[in-house]
């Protein structure tokens, strides 16, 4: 047992059986979008299935600049966890950092940001096992989805999609500032989406839910 | 612009988002880790309401609302991806066949 913690497979078990089913969603989209091998190979460097979804549902409505854009704006977090890992990566060896930037998503951020400093040696192992483990069950799962999903032809298929970004827009409402992002992003895309140039509404509600969650954290913090 | 290419581009654009902090062991600012954030949340949810916005019918604009109510409910209750599904779907499908 303490061989799988320490190699990290005991995390990464039950991770890839959460991500799985995201994963086939994510596959199902690349195929209906004919993403082919191209994007496939592709989603072993988004790495982050709200991301992929994001430019999907987007290159044919709103086109190739606003899709790219869109998935890179849900992909900036991982800014955040790198930088915070870096500062934990500082011993490491370049070929390691290299490789491990890539395998950054919220998960594996979590695992290796709560775990005690170990040795590097032991760092490695277990950010590679997690990282690379959950990575091909991930890219796995697309591949299974681009090749089953795109026969299935329910009606349903149309918001399975939304629902999946749902789950990781709603934990973000139990903060103010949260909540003033959501609300205010979901407002301005309700009214600008339909009127404005194809994409331009999506960036236009997005910056007006950016602005509101700083004004009302700067509000929060000014007032506690 | 074909999908596939857009996937890698923004898989090329993903890479170097993580990769420089992670060479640079670069600090972040409160304010701009506060931004970083907001950004991924904004843009996601400008994503779900532009879908529930433009769907193809008022039925199914109904339906799509109706769904997505129900998942921010479960999730907000600490539901999982799969119970969002669970639930979400019967009340879209319903929903569409009353209304739709």
């Amino acid at each position: 047992m303490h061989v799988l913690k320490l190699f990290g497979v005991a995390a990464l078990v039950p991770l890839a059986i959460a991500y799985t089913p995201f994963a086939l969603v994510v596959g199902t989209a690349l195929a209906a979008h004919d993403g082919g091998i191209v994007g496939w190979a592709g989603s072993w460097l988004v790495y982050g299935g709200s991301a992929q979804l994001a430019a999907l549902r987007l290159v044919d409505t709103s086109g190739a600049v606003v899709a790219i854009l869109t998935g890179l704006l849900v992909n900036a977090r991982m800014a955040v966890y790198t930088a915070s890992l870096g500062r934990r990566w500082r011993t490491q060896p370049r070929w390691f950092r290299l490789l491990a930037a890539s395998l950054v998503i919220d998960a594996t951020w979590a695992l290796a940001n709560d775990r005690p400093v170990g040795t590097p040696r032991d760092e490695r192992r277990f950010f590679l096992t997690v990282g690379l483990g959950l990575g091909a069950v991930w890219c796995t799962a697309i591949g299974i989805g681009a090749a089953f999903g795109g026969r299935l032809d329910l009606a349903a298929m149309d918001v399975i999609a939304p629902l999946c970004l749902v789950t990781l827009v709603a934990p973000h409402l139990r903060k103010r500032a949260g909540r003033a992002t959501v609300v205010v992003a979901a407002v301005v895309a309700i009214i600008a989406v339909p009127r404005l140039p194809a994409g331009t509404g999506l960036l236009v509600a997005a910056a007006a839910g950016c602005l509101a969650g700083e004004l009302a954290g700067r509000d929060g913090r000014e007032a506690s | 612009m074909s999908a596939g290419l857009v996937v890698l581009l923004v898989g090329l654009g993903s890479y170097v988002v993580r990769l420089l902090p992670a060479l640079a062991g670069a600090r972040i600012t409160p304010r701009v880790e506060r931004a970083l954030a907001a950004a991924g949340t904004a843009a996601l949810t400008a994503l779900v309401a532009g879908d529930v916005a433009m769907a193809d019918s008022a039925g199914a604009t109904v339906a799509a609302a109706a769904a997505v109510g129900t998942g921010i409910v479960v999730a907000h209750r600490g539901g999982s991806m799969i119970r969002v599904l669970l639930a979400g779907v019967p009340v879209y499908v319903l929903v569409l066949a009353v209304a739709g």
